[in-house]
């Protein structure tokens, strides 16, 4: 998303991420990935429910193939990854996550619960969303 | 757990605090097209 940022900027878009995790390891997070949007924290999850966003099970998560390759790949270039999940329940590796575009008329323009950890919208239909 | 949320629904409001300090509300968003990020974890 780091890379998309400019493109989102030029299409006349702002992004805002919402995360339950805490404040320190989103912020670790953030310095870790550069990422250059404003960050929003819900650690009751009250927007993730309103949003209808959904933790995942066992065929999501470790068994879902993407994921898997997704989660090794990771664990490869950062070893810090699998000290997170050796972290245990203060990281709940099965909430799933989500990508919205609201117009300015508050209305959804577009709308996609992730089926799975690896499950994200692709930066064109973001895009497309956000054109008037 | 709301159901699934689709294209043309009104979008949820919230009000969240920021990262970096204040709160954020859906309606502060009225100026332009918002993407709006749900994270998973942050591994």
């Amino acid at each position: 998303m780091r890379q998309s940022y400019p493109a989102i900027q030029t299409a006349g878009a702002t992004v805002l991420a919402i995360t339950f995790e805490s404040q320190d390891h989103t912020r670790n997070f953030i310095a870790r990935q550069e990422l250059p949007f404003p960050f929003a924290l819900d650690p009751a999850r009250d927007s993730y429910a309103a949003y209808g966003l959904q933790r995942g099970g066992a065929m999501q998560l470790s068994l879902n193939p993407g994921v898997a390759a997704k989660t090794i790949a990771i664990g490869l270039r950062n070893p810090g990854h699998l000290a997170y999940l050796a972290e245990g329940p203060q990281h709940d590796y099965k909430q799933l996550g989500g990508d919205f575009v609201v117009g300015p008329d508050g209305r959804l323009r577009y709308a996609k619960a992730s089926l799975n950890a690896a499950d994200f919208a692709p930066l064109a239909d973001l895009l497309a969303a956000v054109k008037p | 757990m709301a159901r699934r949320l689709q294209v043309g629904d009104p979008a949820p409001d919230f009000t969240l605090p920021l990262l970096d300090g204040g709160p954020v509300n859906l309606s502060d968003y009225r100026d332009r097209p918002l993407i709006l990020l749900f994270t998973r974890w942050l591994g």
